[in-house]
């Protein structure tokens, strides 16, 4: 590794306003962990009609979503990194491909919240589940789309950022010494990003015969 | 006195903040933290009055056991609409957002907030919340009480409540706003070796405020979407019909609303910190403490929620846990309180208004406090719980304490903020007016509690009668109390006399500008001093000779 | 350059990390199994925020408020099990 590349790796990244980032961002963590929270609780109260309701859930479309957005995350980081080091056609093509894959993990999303509709999973509905556990099944299915919902969301908004960064970036409103802007909107994709890890493993992967 | 000098030059009309643009639009786009603060002042004192004509009306209604003035549901909503505007529209933003916005970059020697922008988004964000509880009112109110508890907010009120939950929802964003920028102020414009342990009190006790502002708020933005959509859709995880827990619902509420008293109170604590300390012109005592004590009120303030909860169906030993975590809180309050008082000890202490709001504020947080641990303690709550004991205990703290601080803050700063003197007699005055009156008000409601008279009744039976009748003269009183600041300070901000720089001889670093301060707050860089609060008893009391 | 390439490890590992979570779902282990997908995914996002937020590269303020979001939520679902891990189950 050069040493100037070093240095930049290990610049300090607490300007105002990335401090002021990572507190909105720690509001955010309680913003969710709001919803995570009033999924555990209820997830307490009904264990076996969690288990049985994230079976229906399509674990495909999940994981393959999951990957996705993961690897977006990847694009993202380096292309703030590559905006850092001065590096701007690249890092246009990393943000370029970043939005492409955020567009496809919304693709992704609204194809499965198709195939949830159709296969009556929809807890405010005509519900597939009936018998005892279908109460506790429905709560499961009303999180599910409460806290899938409010990650797209958070994502549709960050698409938005990413097509300002991308347009300023091709425009070289935000270079090598202006890329505060690119580094903070990285942060909160990241963010995005990192709900998506702990959704997986809630609604998808709870039980699996 | 040399007698050369003819007489001073005739002081040079000195631009500043508020000469700075006398236009409407040069006020609405302002990022001028002074400026952004008087916006935010002239908003929470409206929404004041109309709290404050709310509870007046309850309290004409209450004069009676019987029905004489309105319905049983026209009581229900204005005693929504009174815990509405009065908690989120008035008491939360009260001293942060209105003192808090003009002095904390005074306070650190900045010329501004960190994150200005954000600063002036903030106030339109909290009018645009306020926007929908006003319209809420003019739809026809809500009924629920301001706690939202479902089911009845979700399945059975037939009033405008999701209006009302996008109101305390949008308002919210402010709060995480405001927050987010007093803590990067804090933390990173304070003026070269203004470290943390020379900085006022007062900033001590808004920077633990924003913590809480920002970790607290989103946990309620999120808890009434979720009731939103139980409401719209007609499931939820608090739906019992289906297996949730409405239950849920009061922990999640009450996660944000418990550490939001502190939201109320710290504040309050930081403003009677510099009050006392100026007018007994002493140091604080245990300065280092009385900051340790703020932290530790904000951090031990997100443990107790379940005292609310004691008679809600929570389990028993959940109860014991918050019961035992209750009375740990009052701890830190308790060093407040004497570290007040130990201030006082030797002192000399002058009675300027400012000082008057402070020791009422120091008393009647004691009495609240005090009350407080009635309510703490597992078995006594179980009797009055839903009583007027409540009513009466929270009052003590919310009205007795954060109104009656800010009130003092409100005094002692407004010579720098407006750049003009009030009437000391009208003033004292009104300080005395409020005490009185406050005092007449709830003291009989912690006896009517006592005797079993239930919260949030319309009707009573006769024999409460004599004690509800004390409590609406009381309220009169302070009706009038409160009446009186907005006239003589109205008349002051049109017509009072130029107001020095420093008119009580304090110390902090906002003491040190011209008032009103300069568009960049100081000409020159202020001075930091080796302490804060550095005052001479001794000395004040020699002058005063 | 090193840096790419360490991102792209990261990127690699969290991949990795996300096919043994979906694969340990298939093995019954009980309650085990959601203990396992979750501490993957706490694995997965401490590598996130460190290496893809750059937490490693920041100073102790920004590391300080990254953790404090996580810590309330612990104290918020922590004290609340005090009641719901210690409630009377009720007949149905």
């Amino acid at each position: 590794m050069s040493a100037s590349a070093e240095a930049v790796g290990r610049r300090a990244n607490d300007t105002d306003s990335e401090v002021g980032l990572w507190i909105f961002l720690a509001s955010e963590v309680m913003f969710f962990g709001l919803l995570f929270y009033g999924y555990t609780i209820t997830r307490i109260n009904h264990p076996q009609a969690f288990a049985d309701a994230s079976a229906h859930t399509d674990l495909l479309l999940g994981s393959v979503n999951a990957f996705v957005l993961f690897t977006s995350s990847l694009t993202m980081a380096l292309a703030a990194r590559s905006l850092r080091l001065g590096a701007q056609r690249a890092s246009v093509r990393l943000l370029a491909a970043t939005l492409a894959l955020g567009i496809l993990f919304l693709a992704i999303k609204c194809y499965e919240y198709h195939v949830d509709i159709e296969s009556h999973l929809v807890p405010w509905g005509d519900f597939a589940v009936s018998g005892r556990l279908a109460g506790g099944e429905r709560l499961f299915f009303f999180m599910y789309f409460v806290m899938t919902g409010a990650h797209a969301i958070h994502l549709t908004v960050g698409l938005g950022v990413l097509s300002v960064m991308l347009v300023g970036v091709a425009r070289g409103t935000y270079t090598e010494q202006n890329s505060q802007a690119v580094e903070l909107a990285a942060l909160y994709w990241a963010l995005v990003d990192t709900v998506w890890i702990f959704l997986y493993p809630i609604l998808y992967l709870v039980h699996r015969p | 006195m040399s007698t050369a000098i003819a007489e001073p030059a005739a002081p040079e009309p000195q631009s500043n903040y508020l000469t700075n643009g006398y236009s409407l639009w040069s006020w609405l786009t302002t990022t001028d933290h002074k400026r952004i603060a008087i916006l935010y002042g002239v908003t929470i004192t409206a929404f004041f009055f109309i709290g404050g004509a709310a509870a007046t009306l309850m309290r004409l209604e209450l004069v009676s056991p019987t029905p004489i003035l309105m319905s049983a549901g026209t009581y229900n909503k204005l005693f929504t609409a009174h815990g509405v505007i009065m908690v989120w529209f008035f008491l939360i933003p009260s001293i942060p957002a209105t003192l808090g916005n003009f002095l904390i970059p005074l306070m650190v020697g900045a010329k501004d907030v960190a994150l200005p922008r954000v600063n002036l988004l903030s106030w339109y964000v909290f009018a645009l919340g306020g926007c929908f509880v006003i319209v809420t009112l003019i739809a026809g109110g809500i009924d629920t009480g301001w706690t939202f508890y479902t089911p009845y907010s979700t399945r059975f009120s037939q009033t405008q409540v999701i209006y009302g939950l996008v109101g305390v929802f949008v308002t919210g964003f402010s709060s995480i706003m405001t927050g987010l920028n007093f803590i990067v102020t804090v933390h990173r414009l304070r003026a070269p070796g203004l470290t943390w342990f020379r900085l006022p009190l007062f900033v001590w006790a808004i920077y633990a405020t924003s913590i809480i502002l920002v970790l607290a708020t989103p946990v309620l933005a999120m808890t009434l979407l979720l009731l939103a959509m139980q409401r719209v859709f007609g499931l939820g995880i608090f739906d019992a019909t289906l297996g949730g827990d409405p239950v849920l619902f009061q922990h999640m509420f009450w996660f944000y609303s418990h550490p939001a008293v502190y939201i109320m109170v710290l504040p309050a604590m930081g403003v009677a910190s510099e009050v006392i300390t100026c007018f007994a012109r002493k140091p604080v005592f245990g300065y280092r403490t009385m900051a340790y004590a703020i932290a530790a009120i904000a951090a031990f303030g997100f443990m107790v929620w379940g005292h609310h909860m004691f008679v809600a169906g929570q389990s028993l030993y959940a109860s014991l846990v918050f019961s035992f975590l209750s009375y740990i809180v009052a701890i830190p309050s308790a060093i407040k309180v004497f570290n007040w008082t130990a201030t006082l000890y030797k002192g000399s202490i002058t009675f300027e208004a400012p000082m008057l709001y402070a020791l009422g504020f120091v008393g009647l947080f004691l009495i609240g406090g005090l009350t407080g641990l009635y309510l703490a303690s597992l078995g006594m709550d179980v009797d009055l719980s839903r009583t007027y004991f409540v009513v009466a205990h929270f009052h003590y703290i919310m009205v007795g304490g954060s109104v009656m601080a800010y009130f003092a803050g409100l005094h002692f700063w407004w010579p720098k903020i407006t750049g003009k003197l009030y009437s000391e007699s009208g003033s004292r005055l009104a300080a005395i007016v409020i005490f009185v009156g406050f005092n007449l008000t709830f003291f009989p409601q912690f006896i009517l509690g006592i005797e079993g008279m239930p919260r949030r009744y319309f009707e009573y039976s006769p024999h409460f009668q004599f004690l509800n009748i004390l409590s609406s003269a009381g309220a009169s009183i302070l009706a009038a109390g409160y009446v009186l600041p907005l006239i003589y300070l109205t008349w002051s901000a049109l017509h009072g006399a130029r107001a020095p720089d420093n008119p009580w001889g304090a110390k902090g670093l906002e003491w040190q500008t011209r008032s009103p301060p300069p568009v960049e707050n100081f000409d020159a860089p202020p001075s930091i001093p080796e302490r804060p609060y550095d005052y001479d008893p001794e000395a004040a009391e020699e002058a005063r000779r | 350059m090193t840096s790419t390439l360490r991102l792209i490890g990261v990127w690699l590992a969290v991949i990795a990390l996300l096919g043994v979570s979906t694969g340990s779902a298939y093995i019954p282990m009980g309650r085990f199994n959601s203990i396992v997908c979750v501490t993957i995914g706490f694995i997965q996002a401490l590598l996130v925020w460190t290496f893809f937020m750059r937490l490693r590269w920041s100073g102790l303020l920004v590391r300080l408020i990254a953790v404090t979001g996580l810590l309330w939520i612990v104290l918020l679902l922590g004290l609340s099990l005090t009641d719901y891990l210690t409630r009377h189950p009720v007949a149905s």
